[in-house]
């Protein structure tokens, strides 16, 4: 088990900046997941602490251990680095069966015959693989074949597991239930593990801490809580959950909403006076009373939650609601803000 | 619709079983009944079985050399950071393109009597270098052309392999040579047992390599013996043919039928494929200026130097004069283009005979394609394997079957005339076609078809109006890459040709055997630029119509 340690990483693809100026810090035994829109640098990233791409300067250390370092010219080849990683096709290899394929880390460090055998059958035991060891991966279903990528990831004991969109290659029933498998796997061998996901439900089901990544910058590192309710910009507030956007007027410490009908005031602390920028949650606002007036436009009934689509002044936002207050099409209602969050100009 | 398949069908039986059937049959048929006797009277003579062995022997070494030289420059060029490695590719593909009959010609000239390496050798150390007209010779020159398949297969499995399977093994604690080793070679191990199989059928039915070099160092193979028989003229050398053409056509489809029980073996090889990057390549490091010597070294040797040397001989005044400018001329191309009547005959015969082969193959072979794509039944099913199986027939065990079948003996003589060499050469080449219109037929969406009739369009107007216009970029390539190879055809046209039929190819091989060699080269350098110059139109046209 050990930390990972980003200092200073730039990562550049010729003249493409991919990476800009990167520092994270890693726990011991941490869940951590790197989070972003496609091309945001976060596989990029994971092949770094991999070994699979230099940084072009910075430095990376796991545990206590420099594994890159521009100015001190070192840099590990990734089988040096005790890694296990899962990839995103799983990368199980065809031509060995799924007792080959697990026993290969093994059979490298030149593990004894009858402990690679006893280490195997416990891995494969671990994954709900056993029975399985004579097929070959052809013959295995997509979710099979990934707890191989798992088991041959983990049968070494490596100091971290590195996890690259693994479950984006399954149906969506099979990906809830790994989610809990990984997470479960996780605590009880007590792993390091990063983990890349363009999913946010995923990264928020999972993680102990999310970094989200935009345009090779780190926008906010934090735990799902953090990172829900207190969004460090906009982009953030957008790409985790869905949010609302209103220009905000603050005076003496009360938001109104120059864009919306009514009178809606909403008490807000430590915010500047004047106009700003704020983001609301769907679920943060509530129909059938409150200062504010609009007309109920859409209904979507999704089964536990109720999607409105409200309109009030110029805007139309969204709003979802338990299923217990009904509103119908075209009806005319108030409404409340629990909680927004405020950007500064 | 039904009728137009009926007639198909009906033209493509003729044009290929029956001859393929009626070969087999005459083969085991003598004084009326069914007998041996064929074989035999062929296999009583040691110089048969000499040249049956010769075959085989023949290809198994060339497979053994092309696929160890193919598979070992594939990964050099593919896997590792030897420079240049998009130029390399390219010139090492070369050797393939032009026809082995005229590569065999360079060859002769540097290491046939005479030789210009054999001439500077002699200059310097008293001794002729090599004789390539020897068995060794046959095997290098056959090795040189055949390596080519080898390298394009396993090049392309070794690109396409995703990267992530090597990664894992790296991640997992294994050093780059030992993934090479422990992963990625038995991935790629399939791609070079199929190329090794594929060139062990392609030596066995090739003959312009046999020809040239083995025939005057008195070697036989099996094509090169059925020439000499049907050159006899015998009705007992005819029989003779047959027995060594049905013996070859089993050589080469047995190496087939083996590629083809790999090639479905290792479909299960394939796995899901997620987002890839670039495969690793493995840094040559010290060894890089000896690799990289190496290559060039091998590139120079097999492409260039016998190029160099056809094209150095096509500007000769004559053979042996000295080594000096006033021995040089332009005479010869302009005698082959415009003065010798041999050659601008030819050069008639065969483009007539390219034109109209390219234009009937592509008539037939698109009505097939679309059967077998459109219509599942089994006589589409049936169409379609039929046409693709001239592809695995060696061209001179086919035009000794076009021969039985077109010369009198059935009530057609088509013997001494171009049809006859038509007809071979459009039972041939059918395949191409079929397969390139196939799979542009699998790219139209049968709604737009649909579409059409629902706007009240009758089926045969929908595809004259619809899908033809659809396919126009596919019947284009197919009429192309029928005509490229007839028009230099030698195999089956030296078997078909007629006093007033000969073509290119014959000419080219005439010249040669009878010593002249300017002009010979002069007329192959020729036929290579026109070759180079329609492949480049042709990609061209391909890749402007790509982009639409």
């Amino acid at each position: 088990m050990a930390s990972i340690t980003l200092t200073s990483i730039e990562k550049y693809f010729g003249k493409n900046h991919v990476i800009k100026n990167m520092n994270l810090e890693i726990k011991d035994g941490e869940f951590v997941t790197l989070l972003g829109p496609s091309g945001c640098g976060k596989t990029t990233t994971l092949r770094m602490i991999a070994g699979f791409e230099k940084p072009s300067s910075g430095e990376i250390r796991i545990g206590d251990e420099i594994v890159f370092s521009n100015e001190r010219g070192i840099n590990v080849p990734p089988e040096e680095r005790n890694i296990g990683m899962v990839f995103q096709n799983y990368a199980v290899w065809p031509h060995m069966t799924v007792f080959e394929n697990v026993a290969y880390p093994l059979k490298i460090r030149k593990v004894a015959k009858s402990e690679i055998e006893e280490r195997v059958t416990k891995m494969l035991e671990i994954v709900r693989l056993r029975g399985f060891e004579d097929r070959y991966p052809y013959q295995l279903s997509g979710g099979q074949q990934q707890r191989v990528a798992f088991a041959r990831a983990l049968v070494y004991s490596p100091s971290i597991l590195l996890l690259d969109e693994p479950l984006s290659n399954l149906d969506a029933k099979l990906r809830e239930e790994m989610r809990f498998e990984i997470k479960d796997l996780q605590k009880r061998l007590g792993i390091t593990v990063v983990y890349v996901t363009h999913d946010q439900s995923e990264a928020m089901a999972m993680s102990d801490r999310i970094v989200v990544l935009k345009d090779g910058e780190i926008q906010q590192i934090g735990t799902p809580v953090e990172i829900y309710e207190h969004p460090a910009n906009e982009f953030v507030a957008d790409f985790i959950g869905s949010a609302n956007f209103f220009d905000v007027k603050v005076e003496k410490g009360v938001a109104v909403f120059p864009d919306l009908e009514g009178d809606l005031r909403v008490r807000v602390e430590g915010v500047d006076e004047g106009i700003h920028k704020a983001i609301v949650r769907p679920e943060d606002i509530i129909l059938g009373k409150g200062g504010g007036r609009g007309r109920v436009m859409k209904v979507a009934f999704l089964g536990r939650e109720i999607v409105y689509s409200v309109s009030s002044g110029s805007r139309v936002f969204k709003v979802i609601a338990t299923k217990s207050e009904r509103f119908d099409e075209g009806m005319e209602i108030s409404f409340d803000v629990r909680k927004l969050v405020v950007f500064k100009r | 619709m039904n009728a137009l398949k009926i007639v198909v069908l009906a033209l493509i039986t003729i044009l290929i079983v029956l001859p393929i059937v009626l070969l087999f049959l005459s083969s085991f048929y003598a004084n009326g009944e069914f007998s041996i006797a064929s074989y035999t009277d062929t296999f009583s003579r040691r110089s048969n079985i000499r040249s049956a062995l010769n075959t085989i022997y023949l290809s198994v070494l060339t497979t053994i050399f092309a696929t160890v030289i193919g598979s070992v420059l594939a990964w050099i060029v593919a896997r590792t950071d030897v420079p240049g490695r998009s130029i390399l590719k390219t010139l090492l593909m070369i050797p393939y393109m032009i026809p082995p009959f005229i590569g065999a010609m360079g060859w002769m000239f540097l290491f046939g009597r005479g030789g210009y390496a054999n001439r500077l050798s002699e200059a310097l150390f008293g001794k002729e270098l090599f004789n390539v007209h020897t068995f060794e010779g046959l095997v290098l020159v056959m090795t040189m052309y055949m390596y080519p398949p080898v390298f394009i297969t396993v090049y392309t499995a070794l690109m396409n392999m995703d990267a992530s399977l090597e990664e894992a093994g790296r991640i997992c604690g294994a050093k780059l040579n030992k993934v090479m080793r422990s992963i990625s070679l038995p991935l790629v191990m399939p791609s070079i047992l199929s190329g090794a199989l594929l060139v062990f059928a392609m030596t066995a039915s090739n003959f312009g390599i046999p020809a040239l070099i083995g025939m005057p160092g008195r070697i036989h193979v099996l094509t090169t013996r059925i020439m000499s028989y049907m050159a006899s003229g015998t009705e007992r050398g005819m029989n003779r043919a047959t027995a060594l053409s049905v013996v070859l056509i089993g050589i080469a489809v047995g190496g087939l039928l083996l590629n083809n029980l790999v090639v479905s073996k290792s479909a299960k090889f394939t796995t899901i494929s997620g987002k890839s990057s670039r495969p690793a390549l493995v840094k040559l490091g010290k060894a890089k200026p000896l690799v990289t010597s190496l290559v060039w070294i091998f590139v120079s040797f097999a492409v260039f130097l016998p190029m160099f040397s056809l094209l150095l001989t096509s500007f000769w005044k004559a053979w042996g004069l000295p080594f000096k400018l006033s021995s040089f001329t332009f005479k010869n191309f302009y005698n082959v283009l415009f003065v010798d009547e041999n050659t601008t005959t030819a050069i008639k015969n065969s483009f007539t005979f390219a034109v109209i082969s390219a234009t009937v193959v592509t008539a037939i072979g698109s009505m097939v394609a679309y059967f077998s794509v459109r219509d599942r039944g089994i006589v589409s099913k049936f169409m379609d394997l039929v046409s693709t199986l001239p592809q695995a027939i060696p061209g001179t065990a086919l035009a000794v079957a076009m021969i039985l079948t077109w010369s009198g003996k059935f009530g057609v003589n088509l013997y001494n005339t171009m049809w006859l060499i038509i007809i071979a050469y459009t039972a041939r080449y059918l395949f191409l076609s079929v397969r390139t219109v196939s799979g542009a037929v699998k790219q139209v969406h049968v709604s737009l078809e649909e579409a059409g009739r629902s706007a009240g369009a009758r089926p045969l107007r929908v595809v004259f109006d619809i899908t033809l216009p659809i396919l126009k970029t596919a019947l284009i390539s197919s009429w192309a890459l029928v005509f490229m190879p007839t028009f230099r055809e030698l195999t089956i046209s030296i078997l078909l040709y007629g006093p007033t039929t000969r073509t290119i190819g014959v000419t080219i091989y005439e010249l040669q055997e009878g010593g002249e060699y300017q002009m010979a080269s002069a007329f192959a350098t020729i036929v290579l630029l026109i070759a180079f110059v329609l492949q480049y139109l042709i990609n061209r046209y391909l890749m402007k119509a790509g982009e639409k």
